[in-house]
C-alpha cells in the first residue's frame, strides 16, 4: 500500500517550520531590542550628529566703524571663502555675523580680508557657534513670554 | 528508497563511536523500512546495535553515515530545533528503566510532554487523564512513582509516551524490568495502541515477544540478519 502523505501533513509541517507555532521567544526579545534601539538612536542621533558638525564652528561678530551697514556683496563675498560656514547681517544690517571652521581658517585671515578690501571692520566678539545658537534661542524664548 | 514510500525508512546507516583510541561500529550498515501502523520488533543480544538504532530512530543520536527518513523528512538533515519539535510531534519514547520524575505524581509525569509541545494548561489535564486511562491508571494518578509496582511505572512511562498522541512509540526493553505477567499485560498494551494505529518499534532481546509483533529485524553485530524490508 502506498504511503498516504496528507495523514501527517500537520505534524510534518509544524516540524518543517511551514506552520507558524505562534511568535517564538527569540523573535519577541529581538523585536522589543530593536525597538528600544531604535528609540535610543533617535534621541542620541541627532545630538551626537549636531555635536559632530559644529564642534570646530566659532562666530565672529564684526561691525563696520561708523555703523555702517554692511554691503550685501561684501557678504556672499565672505560666505565664500574658504573655512566660512555662514556670514548673515543682523536684523538692522550693522552686525555681520561670520560663522568659520577653525580648523580651515581663522579670523586673522578674515582681518587681513577686509583689510585688503578697505573695510573698517570692527571685531565686536568671538563666541562658539553653538553657544550663540543656544543663546539667541534663549533670547527668542524671552521675546515669546 | 527515497524516503517516500514508507513511514520511515533506513537507508545504508552507519554508527561509530571512538572508545578511547579504538573506533568501535555500534551500527556497520543497516538499510530496511517500517511502514505506518506496524508493529516491528527489533532483536538481538546485548551490544548487537540495538539501542543505537532505535536511538537513530527517534532522532537522538546523529548516524556517522546514512539517512533517516521519516514521513519524507531527513531526519539528519534537519535543524536541531526541528529535530527537537520532530520527537516532540512523532515519537513517544518508553524505556526500560521507565525515566519517571520521582517528586512528580503520575498524572505530573504524564503532562511534561505536553508542557514541551506547548499545549494549553487547560488541556493538559484532559489529554493526561485520557493517556493514563487508557493504559488503566486513572485511579492511581496522583500517585507518586515509588508508590507504584514495575508495571505501573512502565504504564505511567507508556502513558507519558502517547499522551501528546505521536504516530510512532519507540521503547527500549519494555519488559525488560518485569515479571512475565506484567510484562505480557505491557505488550497486550502496545498491541492495543499499535491496533489503534500507531506505529510500534520494540527493541528486546527476548525472541519471544517477536510473537506479538508484525514483523521481526533481527540486529547481530551491527547489522541486520534476518527481517529486513
Amino acid at each position: 500500500m502506498a504511503y498516504d502523505l496528507e495523514k501527517y501533513r500537520d505534524k510534518r509541517e509544524k516540524v518543517l517550520g511551514v506552520r507558524k507555532k505562534g511568535i517564538s521567544f527569540g523573535v519577541w526579545a529581538a523585536t522589543v531590542s530593536a525597538i528600544i534601539i531604535v528609540g535610543l538612536i533617535s534621541m542620541v542621533a541627532p545630538k551626537s550628529i549636531a555635536y559632530f558638525t559644529t564642534r570646530n564652528l566659532d562666530d565672529v561678530i564684526y561691525k563696520l566703524s561708523g555703523d555702517q551697514s554692511w554691503p550685501q556683496d561684501v557678504i556672499h563675498t565672505i560666505a565664500t571663502l574658504k573655512g566660512i560656514k555662514y556670514a548673515v547681517a543682523d536684523k538692522d544690517g550693522a552686525r555681520l555675523v561670520v560663522t568659520f571652521d577653525r580648523s580651515i581658517t581663522d579670523i586673522d585671515s578674515l582681518s587681513s580680508f577686509f583689510k585688503e578690501n578697505g573695510y573698517h571692520a570692527v571685531l565686536l566678539n568671538v563666541v562658539s557657534h553653538r553657544q550663540r545658537v543656544q543663546t539667541e534661542r534663549e533670547e527668542a524664548e524671552l521675546e515669546t513670554l | 528508497m527515497n524516503g517516500n514510500d514508507h513511514l520511515i525508512e533506513i537507508q545504508d546507516l552507519g554508527r561509530e563511536y571512538m572508545a578511547g583510541d579504538t573506533t568501535v561500529s555500534a551500527i556497520k550498515e543497516m538499510s530496511f523500512f517500517i511502514d505506518d501502523g506496524e508493529f516491528v520488533s527489533i532483536v538481538g543480544q546485548s551490544g548487537a546495535g540495538k539501542s543505537t538504532l532505535l536511538a537513530a530512530l527517534g532522532g537522538l543520536n546523529r548516524p556517522t553515515r546514512g539517512n533517516v527518513w521519516v514521513d519524507t523528512m531527513d531526519l539528519y538533515g534537519l535543524s536541531s530545533e526541528q529535530r527537537a519539535d520532530f520527537r516532540s510531534e512523532y515519537v513517544g519514547f518508553v524505556f526500560q528503566s521507565y525515566q519517571l520524575i520521582t517528586y512528580l505524581t503520575a498524572m505530573e509525569n504524564v503532562k511534561i510532554p505536553l508542557s514541551i509541545a506547548g499545549v494549553k494548561k487547560e488541556d493538559q489535564a484532559d489529554m493526561a487523564a485520557v493517556a493514563l486511562e487508557k493504559v488503566g491508571l486513572q485511579d492511581k494518578k496522583n500517585r507518586l512513582p515509588d508508590q507504584l509496582s514495575g508495571g505501573e511505572q512502565e504504564r505511567v512511562a507508556i502513558a507519558r509516551a502517547i499522551v501528546n498522541r505521536p504516530p510512532i512509540v519507540l521503547a527500549d526493553e519494555p519488559t525488560g524490568n518485569l515479571d512475565s505477567k506484567t510484562a505480557d499485560d505491557v505488550i497486550n498494551l502496545l498491541k492495543q495502541l499499535n491496533q489503534e494505529g500507531q506505529t510500534v518499534i520494540m527493541v528486546t532481546h527476548n525472541k519471544k515477544l517477536c510473537q506479538h509483533t508484525d514483523r521481526t529485524v533481527h540486529v547481530r553485530d551491527g547489522l541486520c540478519v534476518i527481517g529486513e524490508g
